[in-house]
């Protein structure tokens, strides 16, 4: 299953990790979103339902893991691959109870990337073919 | 073979466990700690924590312990002791504490280790009585009445109290009574019994005795017929005097023993105050030094004698106690034999015998801590040898518990503080590697990643010109910008190591802001920069390199928090303490709280709210430099932006002279 027709949203503060992203993501035919917080996030979600998003998790948010909650709704629920510098056990946990469906540790090649969201496709595939 | 101790629920207790487990590894044997709960529930919570704290004590040091219910200790001992002799146990010794009987009838019960010493006489089990208080003697009635020496004043209050007595009986007589009658009469009786219970009252019982002997003699000469000697001839006048004097006699005992009891109670109430302001002095000192100083002072004030202060010294073959305070103390090896001997003692022991020694004079009193045990040692010189009253002995033991719970309480606080700074230290450590790493990560994620998506869309054929260069780009920037942290890492440790030397020397501060402004151009083209400079030659003395780098910190963070097109205004004024260099953004503003914080090199850790990228560390090593070079930074927070004040303390007025000169 490939991204094409796919809408990716990516929150990160950083514009070049954005730009590279968005450049490779779109070449192969996904439709991608740019938020630089949370909150635009949050309000990009509810407008456009993203199949996916791609979330920075050391943007400065003292209510990360609550917002991170927020992006998966009981009528949509994305995919979520959260790019993080931290390695603690704990952190990632944490991250994966609130809905982080697949991890990519900073810095990363835009391989890493799209390594991740094809593993996220085929499990969904797997599920779907198991029902 | 095993050996019992009977402990009860005080912290004295803990003395029987170390005798105990002392006499355990000497004949090889176990030991068992026995408590015997007689209190029929009325336990207190403090006694049952005591106890508590007893037992697991007891374990660690390898004891077994039992408690048991019964009407009375005795009885629980004995009924232990059958129990053990039906399993077969064999008991070799009783430990058990003593502490002085008070009271006239207590002292005719017999103690617990009396009553077993009697039960168990004939069999092979030892009894042993470890005396719990040094306290053994208790002051009986008569004590107070000690004989003390003579002052003069005592005597001049004696016989001036005769003489009153005897001017009274001239003025009654005086005026046509008669006490020459033949019998004494209760008039003249009553006027020497007051005089002599009076003396007896001021000064004490010898001093009434002695009031007692010159009244008896005054009544006798001057009274009594035949006049002018001490014979008495009449039968029921001799009766009279002898009368007179059991009832002096009986009066002075009576006065000299309240005196003595005042003189007790105003003496307690001496000592509690002395305790107050010992407890005052010592209540807010923070470190051991200080509070021995302080202890020092008001012991030796209260006491006025001179006194010595020992702690505890590990050493490579055991623990010696040395003089903590004063410790150019001059004491003769004997002494310091005595005061480790005395401390051994106290802990194998529990109590040592504290006498003064005759020769040196030195008394040695253990102040007892409360939860880490025994402090250290109390030093009391008496100089002379002395021999210290009950009451003195007892009040040298509270001053002495009295210094180790301040000593105690400084040793714990002193404890939880290295603690508490080493978590905080640890936490901010872990703060500062994960900001660090996380700042340092970012960037080299932007050159990764566009490297990376550079490489696949080249590989792929797809990449074109404007696309290529635009990666390529990013990528040296953020590879830029990495360099920049990594940089103002390196020049803050530096910095604060004392890596770096200043060459300080006089340079105009214009000069290096133009320079800094030149240098910053394309940081600075989306804002509107004012230079305002004076037109006087000012100089300040300074390192130029490390100065442009604080100027350039200030500058960029002036930038960095102020949007596009607005103005930042740098301008120079001067007074008499120093040169300041202002610099004024139209940003954000710094919140007040913040103001002083902003310097800290871990305030940008500890926020969360900024989205501006950073070490954060600018600020801070432009204060490290400045601090460096005697100068001060500080910032203002105006409604409508930022102050940045920069103030270099050594500046000058350069005229014209003066370049002449260094032209010259």
């Amino acid at each position: 299953m490939s991204i094409a027709h796919h809408t990716i949203l990516l929150i990160d503060d950083t514009p070049p990790i954005r730009f590279f992203m968005r450049l490779t993501l779109e070449e192969e035919g996904a439709r991608c979103i740019e938020a630089s917080n949370l909150q635009e996030g949050l309000e990009s979600t509810k407008q456009h339902k993203p199949d996916m998003i791609v979330l920075d998790m050391d943007l400065p948010d003292d209510t990360l893991f609550e917002r991170m909650q927020q992006l998966k709704s009981a009528d949509h629920s994305p995919n979520i691959i959260m790019l993080t510098t931290r390695r603690e056990k704990c952190f990632i946990n944490k991250a994966t109870s609130c809905g982080a469906d697949a991890t990519v540790n900073k810095p990363f090649a835009i391989s890493d990337l799209l390594d991740a969201i094809e593993t996220i496709n085929n499990k969904k595939i797997n599920t779907q073919q198991g029902q | 073979m095993t050996i019992l101790v009977c402990i009860d629920g005080t912290a004295k207790s803990k003395t029987l466990l170390h005798t105990a487990k002392l006499k355990a590894e000497e004949l090889h044997c176990d030991w068992v700690v026995l408590h015997i709960n007689t209190s029929h529930g009325e336990t207190t919570n403090a006694d049952s924590e005591t106890l508590t704290s007893l037992f697991s004590t007891a374990e660690q040091m390898g004891g077994e312990c039992v408690s048991i219910a019964a009407n009375g200790v005795f009885l629980g001992i004995t009924d232990f002791l059958d129990n053990a002799t039906l399993h077969n146990q064999h008991i070799k010794q009783i430990i058990v504490g003593q502490t002085p009987q008070t009271g006239f009838l207590k002292e005719l019960q017999h103690t617990i280790g009396e009553r077993l010493i009697r039960k168990l006489r004939g069999s092979d089990t030892e009894i042993r009585i470890v005396p719990l208080s040094a306290d053994f003697y208790t002051p009986s009635w008569y004590d107070r009445l000690k004989l003390r020496k003579l002052h003069l004043k005592d005597m001049g209050i004696v016989f001036l109290s005769s003489v009153v007595a005897l001017c009274c009986t001239q003025i009654i007589e005086h005026y046509g009574y008669h006490f020459n009658s033949g019998t004494l009469s209760y008039p003249l009786l009553s006027l020497f019994l007051l005089a002599t219970i009076f003396s007896s009252l001021k000064c004490g019982f010898l001093s009434g005795v002695i009031s007692t002997l010159i009244n008896v003699i005054l009544v006798d000469v001057i009274f009594t017929p035949p006049y002018g000697n001490l014979f008495v001839a009449a039968h029921d006048q001799r009766i009279g005097i002898g009368f007179f004097v059991a009832t002096s006699i009986i009066g002075v005992l009576f006065g000299a023993y309240s005196r003595a009891y005042n003189r007790a109670l105003i003496r307690r109430e001496e000592n509690a105050l002395a305790f107050y302001s010992l407890h005052r002095a010592t209540s807010k000192i923070t470190n051991i030094p200080k509070a021995l100083k302080t202890l020092h002072q008001e012991l030796g004030g209260l006491l006025d004698m001179e006194i010595a202060f020992f702690l505890p010294e590990e050493k490579e073959d055991g623990t010696f106690l040395a003089p903590a305070y004063p410790y150019d103390l001059d004491m003769s090896d004997r002494d310091i034999q005595r005061l480790n001997t005395h401390w051994k003692m106290a802990h194998i022991e529990g109590i040592a015998k504290n006498a003064a020694d005759k020769e040196s004079g030195w008394r040695f009193e253990i102040m007892h801590g409360l939860s880490i045990g025994d402090v250290g040692i109390l030093g009391i010189n008496t100089h002379t040898y002395k021999a210290i009253d009950i009451s003195s002995a007892r009040l040298l033991r509270a001053l002495a518990d009295q210094c180790a719970a301040t000593l105690e309480r400084i040793q714990l606080s002193e404890k939880l503080q290295k603690e508490r700074i080493e978590k905080e230290r640890e936490e901010l450590r872990a703060m500062l590697l994960s900001s660090v790493s996380h700042d340092l990560k970012t960037p080299l994620a932007s050159v990764i990643g566009s490297l990376s998506v550079f490489q696949r869309m080249q590989q792929s054929g797809k990449l074109n010109d404007d696309i290529g260069e635009e990666l390529i780009s990013t990528a040296y920037d953020e590879a830029n910008r990495l360099d920049g942290f990594i940089t103002n890492i390196m020049d803050m440790t530096r910095i604060e190591s004392g890596d770096i030397e200043f060459d300080r020397e006089w340079i105009s501060p214009a000069h290096i802001v133009e320079k800094v402004v030149r240098r910053m151009q394309y940081r600075l083209d989306d804002h509107t920069l004012t230079l305002n400079f004076p037109d006087e030659h000012i100089q300040i003395c300074a390192d130029s390199m490390l100065s442009e780098q604080v100027f350039r910190n200030v500058i960029d963070n002036a930038v960095k928090y102020s949007k596009t097109n607005t103005e930042i205004i740098i301008s120079c004024t001067y007074d008499e303490a120093a040169c300041h260099i202002h610099i004024r953004d139209y940003g954000c503003g710094i919140p007040t709280e913040k103001l002083n914080r902003i310097f800290d090199k871990y305030e940008r850790l500890k926020q969360t709210d900024s989205t501006v990228a950073g070490t954060g560390l600018g600020l801070a090593i432009a204060k490290a430099i400045m601090e460096r070079q005697d100068g001060k930074i500080h910032a203002v927070s105006h409604l409508d932006g930022s102050e940045f004040i920069i103030s270099f303390s050594q500046w000058r007025l350069n005229n014209q002279n003066n370049i002449v000169e260094e032209i010259a």
